[in-house]
Parts: structure tokens; C-alpha cells; sequence
């Protein structure tokens, strides 16, 4: 489980990273560019805010993928019985 | 459309009137031609005991609230008095003309862009000029979509559509069949419950239903109009890169998600319930794909009880054809009933615009299409608004108003037309790709409203982004948006407050904020 939880949450740090430096590129330099202030600040803001985010939920989305990967090809399996 | 001065608007439903608050507010001159004799739409003249299908909060004007009192799932008269008086309130009830029906379009003789308008009133009829008319006409009260089947000649009982159905009393003591499986059928099923002495439900297909509350607990905003429930849905025409990942590999996430969605709403809804023939009311489309077509509801509470309680028997099938006394379904049961009400929605007229405008605008069997659901790239000076079907209607119609707006006062720029026509041509292929078929395909947004409403924001250089405080990043990812996200945006003065950005266009343009 300490396994799990570890590699759930380091997964959910390489998200959050790529998920930030791509929301402040978003926020950040298009505000910039239009000369709207604050935009940098704003841009780190959600930025580190996704990337915490991901920290606390990276377990919990490995499970739900783990999940769906197993759970989907019983339910075709059981969906093409009943068809059949 | 720099030089707009004058705007005609066809309809005085909640689309027509935003509008024509937004534009007369910019200080153009606006008239509105409603053909009923009272303004408000479908709201004008609903079927029995309607309502609005959703909480109170979501279905307003962002910048003139319901007033406090108002009840949830607002009544519909309650709400028809509701846009009574946000026309006075901002003073365009001189604006508009009841009783005046606009019979065609064309384009203006003096070779000046803009249309001239006939309109008949009383019996006469007249012409007016105007650089810009906007189509308001809406999604749902044009023409009644009434299918015949064989042998309706024979039919000895009533033949009605819902929106006639305006009382209980057409259906009191009567054997009643409703066919269709949406909003209104549903409505009209528990109208003929309450007084019938027998009520059906016939439909093709069983769809899944939104609880007004998600596991009794949770209002239904929560698990639908949050940007996290967005990236979960099929994904938008432009996908963000964390969306295309979401549905590349992490694809077991989204189908878990949906999957589980289903078992909540399968036990919920107790949708396994045995109906007519032992078919149940499971749905054969997954949620994700069903609630992107046309009988996407928030029925009733007291609908499934009263079907389990066979009060209402449901029938999963079609009409064959009709007998002397009643209805043979295609299951084979024949059903003894002497009202029929078709809840099987509406055809949109466009009679009133030129053939060869018709021509541009599409002939397809899905509805036209339109650059950003409100032009065409060949139809100068033409604008639909309220061509688009969403959840929350009244916020979509309103920045619908506000682009449309921005647009006349120079605040942003159209690509040019090649662009918008590829635009729309990408959209056609998004949407034909998996969004269920109707002949309404082509306006139809629903979910996927948030991502248009960020469009039309950023076309004209605001920000999509309308959490605040905080905790903003959280509620952006998690929080509902509802129409008091928009307050600034819809009254205007969301450009003092905020910053206007250039939009892309108007960058390119040169224009300067």
C-alpha cells in the first residue's frame, strides 16, 4: 500500500508539473502579451495550486485507472455474452 | 458590422429580449417583432403545470436575479413574470411589438448591408429597413412536430401535441397514451397521472435522467457544470492538451467515471424497474454519448415512482398504426386510449428567410450550422441568437448577446470568411463524429457549454476564467458555473474592472484596447 501510495503520488507530481508550467503558460504569458498586470502572479498562482492538487489526488487517480483498465474488458466480456 | 445602427429582432423570448437589452444598452435602436400577443417565448404559453427543469440559481439573468422568494424549478408563470419584468426594468417593453408576425427578409434595395423586413400585423402588412437583424426565434416553439402513423384517419380519439395540452382537463378521465421520452413527455405523463383513468408512456429509446439531486444528497450542478465534469465528457472541437491526455491514456479514468455515474443513477432512478413486454428503463447509450442528445431531462421526482407503481405503464417501442380505439404498438400490445399527446418536440421555420439565404445556411438533416452558433460567413449582417441548445439557456443566450455586442462596437474582429467556413465545416465533423442524431444536431451545445461560453469570451478579450478569491483554483476545477459567474460580463462592465485583453482578431487588426 506505502508502494502504492508513493508511486500515486509521484505520478500526480509529474502531472502537476507538466499541468502547471502548461496553465501558467496559459495564464501567464497571454496576460503578459495583452498587457493585462498581474498575470504572471496569477499564472504561478493556479499553477502551483494544480500542481498540489495532483500531489493530493495522484493515488486516487492511479486507482481509478487501474480500475478501468481491469473493469473494462470483463464488462465487453460480459456484454458480448449477453449478446451471443 | 461597424456601421450598425438599427437592429430588428425577430423574437421576444428570453433570447430577444437579452439582446435587445444588450444592443439598446450600446445605444442602438431596437425593435422587436414577437408574433404572440405577449412576450416570453415558450414561456409565453406552456403546457400544463410547466416549469423550468433546473434549480433557480442556473436558470436567470446574470445581471437581474430572480427574485428572493422565487420558488425552485421555477413555475412557469412564475418565470413568464420574471421576463415581464426584466423588460421594464430595463426599459424596452417600447421596444417591442406584439401581434407582429415577420413574413420575409431581403436583402436591402439601396445596396447598403442589412435586410429589408416585412412584417404583418392585424392583417396588413408593411416593410421596415434595418442594418442588422438578429433571428431570436429560438429552439422550441416554432412549429409542432406531430409523426403520423397508418390509419390515423380511422383514429376515433384525440390526436393532440403537448403544447396544446394547456390544462389537466383534455385528459381527465380519459385513457391517455403520451409518446416520447423527454422533458415534455415526461411532464405530460404526470399530468395525465394526476386525473387519468389510465396513462401510457411509449418511446423508442430510454435515456438516461439527471436527478435534481445526485444521490439524493448532491444538487446536480455539482456533478455536471464543473470544468473537472467537462474534461470528463467526449472532448470538445479543441481540446486542451490535459484533455487529450485525459482521453488518450488515461481513458480508464473517464470510463470508470462514467460507468460508476451510470451505477449511481441505475440505483438511484431504480432504472432495472420491469416495464411493459419485461424490457426495463435501462438506457443502450452510455451516459456520456446520451447526454448529448435531444431528451437530455431532469424529470420529476415522482416519475419512476409512479411508473414501479404502474400507475404509468411505459411501453419501449413505437407505433405501428393507429385502431378505431387506440394504438398498436410495434411489440404487438394494442392500448385502448382516447388521447394520444405527442411530445415529440418542434420543427424550426426559417420560411420568413430568402431561399437563397436558406441555400447558405444548409440544407442538412441536422440543422444548419453556424461560426460560433450565431453567424454565417454568407449571410452578412444576419445574426442567430438562441440558436443553441445548452443547459443554461438564458447565461448561453446572454454572452450571446454580449459577443454580438462586442462585435458591432469594434471590440474584437471576425476571421475571415474562409476561416469561419472551415471552422464550421470542423465542427460538422466533430459533431457528426458521436453526437446522437436529430434534426436540432446543429445548434445543440449542452454540456460542452462551458467551453463555447470560454469561446465567446475570449473572442472578445475577456477572461473565461471567472472564479474568484482564493480559492479560485479549486472552484474552477470543482464549482459549478452558474450565471452569477457572468454578472460583469453580461452588464458590460467587465472590461473597466478586469482588463480588457485583445482578442486574437483584434490584435491582428491593430486595434488597441
Amino acid at each position: 500500500m506505502d508502494n502504492f501510495l508513493l508511486i500515486g503520488t509521484a505520478l500526480g507530481a509529474l502531472l502537476g508539473l507538466l499541468h502547471g508550467v502548461y496553465l501558467f503558460r496559459q495564464i501567464a504569458v497571454r496576460a503578459t502579451a495583452d498587457g493585462i498586470p498581474g498575470g504572471k502572479a496569477q499564472g504561478l498562482y493556479y499553477a502551483l495550486w494544480a500542481f498540489i492538487l495532483w500531489i493530493l489526488f495522484g493515488s486516487y487517480v492511479l486507482a481509478f485507472w487501474i480500475l478501468g483498465l481491469l473493469a473494462y474488458p470483463i464488462v465487453r466480456l460480459v456484454q458480448r455474452q449477453r449478446v451471443a | 458590422m461597424n456601421d450598425v445602427k438599427r437592429v430588428g429582432i425577430i423574437g421576444a423570448g428570453v433570447a430577444g429580449i437579452a439582446t435587445a437589452k444588450t444592443l439598446t444598452a450600446q445605444g442602438l435602436d431596437c425593435t422587436v417583432f414577437e408574433k404572440a400577443d405577449r412576450l416570453g417565448g415558450v414561456w409565453a404559453d406552456g403546457y400544463s403545470n410547466f416549469g423550468v427543469q433546473a434549480q433557480k440559481e442556473l436558470y436567470q439573468f446574470p445581471d437581474w436575479p430572480l427574485p428572493k422568494g422565487t420558488p425552485n424549478f421555477t413555475p412557469g408563470p412564475v418565470f413568464q413574470q420574471y421576463l415581464e419584468d426584466f423588460v421594464d426594468h430595463f426599459d424596452i417593453r417600447s421596444k417591442i411589438r406584439l401581434g407582429a408576425r415577420v413574413t420575409g427578409l431581403e436583402r436591402r434595395g439601396d445596396g447598403m448591408p442589412g435586410w429589408a423586413m416585412t412584417v404583418g400585423v392585424n392583417g396588413e402588412t408593411y416593410e421596415e429597413v434595418f442594418d442588422l437583424v438578429v433571428v431570436a426565434t429560438g429552439l422550441y416553439s416554432n412549429t409542432p412536430n406531430m409523426p403520423s402513423f397508418p390509419g390515423e384517419s380511422d383514429y376515433q380519439g384525440a390526436i393532440l401535441h403537448n403544447s396544446e395540452v394547456k390544462t389537466r382537463a383534455p385528459l381527465e378521465g380519459r385513457r391517455v397514451v403520451v409518446v416520447g421520452y423527454g422533458k415534455s413527455a415526461t411532464d405530460a405523463a404526470l399530468e395525465a397521472a394526476a386525473v387519468a383513468d389510465e396513462v401510457h408512456i411509449v418511446f423508442r429509446e430510454a435515456h438516461w435522467p439527471v436527478p435534481r439531486k445526485l444521490a439524493g444528497v448532491l444538487p446536480f450542478k455539482w456533478g455536471m457544470l464543473s470544468r473537472m465534469s467537462g474534461a470528463l465528457l467526449n472532448p470538445y472541437q479543441r481540446p486542451s492538451p490535459l484533455v487529450r491526455w485525459v482521453h488518450g491514456p488515461g481513458k480508464p479514468i473517464v470510463w470508470i467515471f462514467w460507468r460508476l455515474v451510470e451505477l449511481l443513477l441505475y440505483v438511484q432512478c431504480r432504472l432495472g424497474t420491469r416495464i411493459a413486454k419485461g424490457k426495463n428503463l435501462v438506457p443502450s447509450t452510455p451516459i456520456e454519448v446520451d447526454c448529448f442528445g435531444e431528451s437530455t431531462m431532469v424529470p420529476r421526482p415522482e416519475l419512476y415512482g409512479l411508473i414501479r407503481a404502474g400507475r404509468i405503464s411505459a411501453h419501449r417501442t413505437e407505433i405501428e398504426r393507429y385502431t378505431p380505439k387506440g394504438v398498436l404498438l410495434k411489440d404487438g400490445e394494442e392500448l385502448d386510449v382516447d388521447r394520444v399527446v405527442l411530445a415529440t418536440g418542434w420543427k424550426s421555420d426559417y420560411s420568413f428567410i430568402p431561399s437563397d439565404a436558406r441555400e447558405s445556411l444548409g440544407t442538412d438533416d441536422d440543422g444548419f450550422y453556424l461560426y460560433r452558433h450565431i453567424l454565417h460567413p454568407d449571410l452578412p449582417n444576419l445574426a442567430f441568437i438562441g440558436h443553441s441548445s445548452t443547459f443554461l439557456s438564458v447565461l448561453t443566450y446572454c454572452l450571446q448577446a454580449r459577443w454580438l455586442a462586442e462585435l458591432i462596437a469594434g471590440g474584437m474582429v471576425l476571421p475571415d470568411q474562409a476561416s469561419m467556413r472551415q471552422d464550421i465545416e470542423e465542427m460538422k465533423i466533430w459533431k457528426r463524429a458521436w453526437m446522437p442524431f436529430s434534426a436540432g444536431r446543429g445548434a445543440r451545445v449542452l454540456l460542452h457549454m462551458l467551453h463555447y461560453h470560454d469561446e465567446l469570451l475570449t473572442d472578445f478579450g475577456a477572461n473565461p476564467l471567472r472564479k474568484r478569491g482564493i480559492l479560485a483554483p479549486l472552484k474552477e476545477l470543482f464549482a459549478p458555473y452558474q450565471p452569477s459567474d457572468y454578472t460583469l460580463i453580461v452588464s458590460g462592465d467587465w472590461d473597466a474592472l478586469e482588463g480588457r485583453s485583445l482578442s486574437p482578431g483584434a490584435r491582428s487588426a491593430g486595434i488597441t484596447s
